[in-house]
């Protein structure tokens, strides 16, 4: 693969979300590969098989049947060959109770879902962006919540 | 008694002694008169011896003079003449004496005047032998005619004499009879009075001397009586003045106890005034009722408090006694009795009232009691007891059987073996059990008690009440936490469920619009309008919504904080606003205390907020934040005040203000005093912050005036 090319996942239920993400990650001008997921399960499925390369980025929903978002990433920092996986939380809920057990247990960044789609792209782009080993370093409560 | 006894039997001796000394007088008068005919006896036969020897003496002249005469005769001259004239004198004479000695005696009168006839013849006899001797000279008489004449009438005198005698002698011995008796009976009489008089002194001294030696004892017994007493025994003496009222006692006696009642001894006090000696006895009533026991003779008691003796207050029980012209005040210390008994008597009361109080606080509480005697099992139920289980005081007899007909069939095993343990092992835990009442009421009682010995002390709380309202908690808290869930449920729906749609609505109008604009018409460019605006205001609307319901207290999220440092970030926050309408921000020095740091930041943004949205549309838009610290009492406002002190922090602004008659709605849910597309709002703002400072102990308010602004004033807990 190339390296250029930057290997993203998103796991959401939500067809919609999906499409509209898909619809963001088309528009950038950054080089990506995306590849969703309709539940945590298919996406741990994903991660766990050795042959599959391990994404740059990954967009985890919360709310989800069957393995919702909190225990993929419970799972997937509890994995000695995932734990160091970049991990964006990406939900409607802008519930502190939510907030803060994701920071809790490890994700890099909360993205709250926005209402318009001006405001996704601005906000995709962002996390695209951005540069995790100076963001991890730096992480604290204030700058875990994405502002767009 | 025994004075009393003595008394009575001194009255009888002194009759005794009157009748003796009547006896003795008497005695005295007999001996007197006795005495007296004794002297007269004796003079009468010395008068009867005077009479015989004047008797004798006239005869023997008689004699003479008939011896002279006759030898006259014989002789034939007169020389007996003058011999003769001597005699005749001196029987004359003799009968003078003769007839004035037995003037009394009748029969000598009668002999002396025929003696003075026979004298009479005699002396004419003398007269014719002189007369016829002269002048015829004797031859001439018959003389032995005239011898024998005479000689005859010498017998005659002689028999009279005679007859004088013998009645003499007869007078004698009569009165030498009476004599005799007399002086028999005399010495009699007076040896028998002495005798008398000698009993009588003897009795007299034998009763004067065992009264000296009763009075002895008596004495003996009194100052014995005196000095071991516990009484303090005063006489007083009145003094009067001069119209006979008494002024002032002086103080004649007193025993040694006046000592310890007053410190001063029976010489410091003795002849001294009562006024001088103890003053205050002349005005607290002790004076009072001994003058009135001298005037009316009667026993006066008085029980008063003293002071001054000892340094401590000390009672006496006086009593006050006429005794002759003065009174005997006799005083008993009672201090310890009086206080005893004042106290018994407190005592009692408090007893009787805590008693009382316990009644009523047993009725009140539903409080029954038991006393068991494990031993005999004799129980005793307390009337409220009995109350307890709808009957009348004393119904039943108080045994386990009778008892537990009362329990509830499902706990009466639980309550046997209750019993059970408390007689046979002394053990008691406390339990709650069930019991059906007389009328059939089902009551649960908690039953509380205690050992004293072998004594069972049981106390039975009827607690249904509170076991009903416990369950009616428990019941109510079920439903709270119910509808807790519930309340979280929607808080999930609202927040995600209503939201995903709504973002869902959001996102692709935004996408739509971006995309499909330029094919719409104008007017359907304004229902796209309409639409966004309608969706932004379906999402601020359940944001709100969402932040009201969340607020919540829970201790935990308490932080001393500074107000300042919340202000600050609140500035930040509405930086762009603050800018954009050139708002004057005034802020004091604001206090740190314990908060909820996000609620408080939601407070102050929405109340500035709230200030510029409705700030004049002319002018500079000014708010001023100030702070003051007051105390409770300082606060006129009404709210429930936990705090000592609280901090006022009024937000004010020249706004557009409201009319006062507003200030209570403008903080109720979805209240908005305008039109919506006047001032754009949920009407959520203000009942957040409301709900805020209450959930803080705190107390909001709003002033307005139309036209000048509006001041939140909100107190706080220091």
């Amino acid at each position: 693969m190339d390296q250029s090319t930057l290997h993203i996942v998103l796991a959401d239920d939500d067809p919609d979300d999906r499409m509209l993400f898909k619809e963001v990650i088309d528009e950038t001008k950054v080089k990506t590969n995306l590849a969703l997921f309709h539940d945590g399960q298919k996406l741990m499925d994903y991660l766990l098989e050795t042959k599959n390369p391990l994404p740059q980025l990954i967009f985890l929903d919360l709310n989800m049947p069957i393995k919702n978002g909190l225990q993929c990433l419970k799972e997937i920092r509890g994995n000695a060959l995932l734990k160091e996986l970049t991990i964006a939380i990406y939900s409607t809920s802008s519930s502190e109770c939510d907030i803060e057990e994701t920071f809790i247990n490890g994700a890099n960044i909360y993205i709250n879902k926005p209402n318009s789609f001006a405001k996704l792209k601005e906000a995709i782009e962002k996390v695209l962006q951005m540069n995790w080993q100076y963001h991890t370093s730096s992480l604290n409560k204030d700058n875990f919540l994405l502002r767009v | 008694m025994e004075l009393n006894k003595l008394i009575s039997t001194n009255k009888l001796y002194i009759i005794a002694l009157i009748m003796a000394i009547g006896i003795l007088l008497f005695t005295a008068s007999i001996i007197y008169r006795q005495t007296k005919s004794l002297q007269r006896n004796s003079e009468l036969v010395s008068h009867t011896l005077e009479v015989q020897k004047e008797i004798n003496n006239l005869f023997s002249n008689y004699s003479v003079m008939v011896t002279a005469e006759l030898k006259q005769m014989v002789a034939r001259n007169l020389s007996e003449t003058e011999v003769m004239s001597l005699h005749e004198k001196k029987a004359d004479s003799a009968l003078r004496r003769l007839n004035k000695l037995t003037k009394d005696n009748l029969h000598q009168q009668v002999n002396l005047s025929k003696l003075t006839a026979l004298q009479l013849r005699l002396y004419s006899y003398f007269a014719e032998t002189k007369t016829g001797m002269t002048a015829i000279g004797l031859d001439s008489l018959n003389g032995q005619d005239r011898i024998d004449k005479i000689t005859t009438l010498a017998n005659e005198i002689r028999l009279l004499k005679d007859n004088m005698l013998i009645e003499e002698e007869n007078l004698l011995s009569e009165r030498k009879e009476n004599y005799s008796s007399s002086i028999m009976f005399t010495p009699l009489a007076t040896f028998a009075s002495v005798l008398f008089s000698l009993l009588i002194f003897v009795l007299a001294f034998q009763k004067i001397n065992g009264d000296r030696q009763k009075m002895a004892t008596t004495q003996a017994f009194l100052e014995n009586i005196l000095k071991s007493t516990n009484n303090v025994i005063v006489y007083y003496a009145p003094i009067y003045d001069d119209l006979g009222n008494i002024i002032d006692f002086t103080i004649e006696y007193s025993n040694d106890v006046i000592t310890e009642a007053t410190g001063l001894t029976p010489q410091e006090i003795l002849g001294r005034k009562l006024s001088v000696v103890y003053p205050s006895l002349m005005n607290n009533g002790v004076f009072d009722i001994m003058v009135k026991c001298i005037e009316t003779n009667t026993t006066q008691q008085i029980e008063r408090e003293y002071d001054e003796f000892q340094g401590h207050r000390q009672i006496f029980l006086s009593t006050a006694k006429k005794l002759e012209d003065g009174a005997t005040l006799t005083s008993v210390e009672k201090t310890l009795e009086v206080m005893a008994e004042r106290k018994l008597i407190q005592l009692n009361e408090s007893l009787t009232m805590q008693n009382a109080i316990l009644t009523d606080v047993k009725a009140m509480a539903n409080i029954g009691s038991y006393r068991c005697d494990i031993k005999t099992l004799k129980t005793v139920f307390s009337s409220n007891f009995y109350r307890i289980l709808d009957c009348e005081p004393n119904e039943f007899k108080p045994t386990f059987d009778n008892y537990s007909r009362f329990v509830h069939p499902d706990d009466l095993e639980a309550y046997t073996e209750n019993t059970k343990n408390i007689i046979e092992n002394k053990n008691f835990k406390e339990t709650t059990y069930r019991i059906r009442t007389k009328r059939g009421k089902l009551k649960y009682l908690r039953t509380k008690g205690r050992f004293e010995n072998d004594l069972f002390i049981g106390l039975v709380r009827d607690v249904t009440q509170e076991f009903k309202a416990e369950q009616k908690l428990r019941d109510k808290n079920q439903d709270l936490e119910r509808s807790n869930e519930e309340l979280e449920s929607f808080n999930r729906v609202a927040s995600h469920d209503l939201q995903e749609p709504l973002r869902k609505i959001q996102m692709f109008l935004s996408r739509f619009s971006e995309t499909e604009l330029d094919g719409l018409s104008e007017k359907g460019k304004v229902y796209l309008d309409k639409v966004n605006s309608s969706a932004n205001r379906m999402q601020t609307l359940i944001k709100h919504l969402l932040s009201y319901s969340r607020i919540k207290r829970t201790k935990d999220d308490f932080f001393s904080t500074s107000l300042g440092d919340i202000l600050e970030k609140v500035q930040e926050d509405l930086e762009v606003l603050i800018k954009k309408y050139n708002v004057q921000l005034v802020i004091a020095p604001l206090p740190v205390i314990k908060v909820v740091p996000f609620q408080m930041e939601q407070l102050f943004n929405n109340l500035i907020s709230n200030a510029i949205k409705y700030r004049k549309t002319d002018g500079i838009c000014k708010i001023n934040i100030d702070c003051e610290k007051l105390t409770r009492d300082q606060i006129k406002e009404e709210f429930r005040k936990k705090a000592k002190n609280y901090y006022h922090i009024t937000v004010r602004d020249n706004g557009i203000g409201f009319e006062q008659s507003n200030a209570i709605k403008i903080f109720e849910l979805f209240q908005r005093l305008h039109q919506k597309d006047e001032y754009s709002g949920t009407g959520i703002g203000l009942a957040i912050c409301k709900k805020i400072v209450e959930s803080h102990q705190g107390h909001i308010i709003a002033e307005g005036i139309p036209n000048v602004g509006a001041t939140f004033s909100i107190y706080l807990p220091a």
